[in-house]
């Protein structure tokens, strides 16, 4: 135990047991609280990725645009070729049952080693885990293309973050 | 039927007799003046206005504290202050307080634990470093009032089990 005296002007703290002096004491109990839920954790889902497909940049490039559910679209001189396969990334997530949480996602490039092109990301703000503790969500995006890239394949990454509400 | 009779005087008897003890006149007993030194040798009354409240996280990854101080400032360290900005309980985040009234100019000696462990179901936590400070809401007159406002930092262990953690502490104030 510490201690306080109380005093017209004083007041001390002293770590000591309370000693019993019967009629001279008041005493009451208090509470402490605190509430741990389960750690949120994300999980990408294995072979899942975010792809713009297989297409020609013209001469004078456009965007390839792909949403949450995994459709392309190519704008300006960009062209999309016959078979490209284009897709939405995928994302688990688990933790405490019913709590929402919020989803960021940072924009990012990608590189044949020669070239560059640089991605926006499209994304939820937000989901609620379920009755279970889990949810998913999907990460579409938008590439930039200046035209005149060399062909080969392009890879990068960007980064997802959850965060509870 | 006799029998049950008796038993029924029996228990009416007996409850006389508890009734007497716990009523004692006190113009029969040798401590006659009880219940007026009781008035005057505890003017101190303490009564709990909130509970040390460290509010909602996460469990982390590795350990990590919570510090709430008496004035309601909090701080995290470690992992856990990721978490802490989530979603708080309707009863929010803040130290324990108490009304302490005290009557007359005797000074007292207000008791706080030096720790106090939390706990839900077998997984627990402990709070040390407790600290508390006296609020004067009232100086004048005979009858003094304070608050004690009383803080302290949580140890959170890694991976600590989620759960709704409680943990009690006595508050013990005697007269000088």
């Amino acid at each position: 135990m510490k201690k306080i005296l109380l005093g017209v002007a004083a007041a001390t703290i002293l770590a000591a047991p309370a000693m019993a002096a019967p009629g001279d004491t008041a005493t009451a109990q208090g509470s402490a609280t605190a509430e741990v839920v389960a750690p949120i954790t994300l999980n990408h889902v294995t072979n899942a990725a975010l792809s713009f497909g297989t297409f020609t940049t013209g001469t004078t490039g456009g965007t390839v645009v792909v949403d949450q559910a995994g459709d392309g679209v190519a704008s300006s001189d960009v062209t999309l070729i016959g078979g490209s396969l284009e897709s939405a990334d995928a994302f688990t997530v688990a933790g405490d049952n019913g709590r929402s949480f919020s989803i960021t996602t940072t924009s990012g490039s990608v590189s044949n080693g020669t070239d560059t092109m640089d991605f926006t990301t499209d994304a939820p703000q937000s989901g609620t885990l379920s009755a279970t503790g889990t949810a998913s969500f999907a990460v579409g995006g938008t590439l930039t293309v200046a035209g005149g890239e060399s062909a080969g394949d392009y890879s990068g990454t960007y980064d997802v973050t959850v965060t509870y509400n | 039927m006799r029998s049950a009779i008796s038993t029924f005087l029996a228990t009416i008897a007996s409850f006389v007799v508890l009734s007497a003890t716990a009523h004692a006149d006190p113009g029969v007993t040798s401590e006659g003046g009880g219940t007026a030194a009781a008035i005057v040798a505890d003017p101190i009354t303490l009564q709990r206005l909130a509970d040390l409240r460290f509010g909602r996280f996460a469990s982390p990854t590795t350990p990590g504290t919570i510090q709430i101080n008496p004035d309601g400032s909090f701080s995290a360290a470690g992992d856990v202050a990721s978490s802490t900005g989530m979603a708080q309980p309707a009863s929010g985040r803040g130290p324990a307080q108490f009304r302490v009234e005290q009557a007359g100019n005797r000074g007292g000696t207000v008791y706080i634990p030096q720790d106090i462990t939390l706990a839900s179901g077998p997984a627990a936590m402990d709070v040390t470093n407790i600290t508390a400070r006296l609020v004067v809401i009232s100086g004048f007159g005979r009858t003094r009032v304070y608050r004690l406002d009383l803080g302290g930092t949580l140890q959170v262990k890694a991976n600590q089990a989620p759960g709704r953690y409680r943990g009690e502490f006595d508050i013990t104030i005697i007269y000088n």
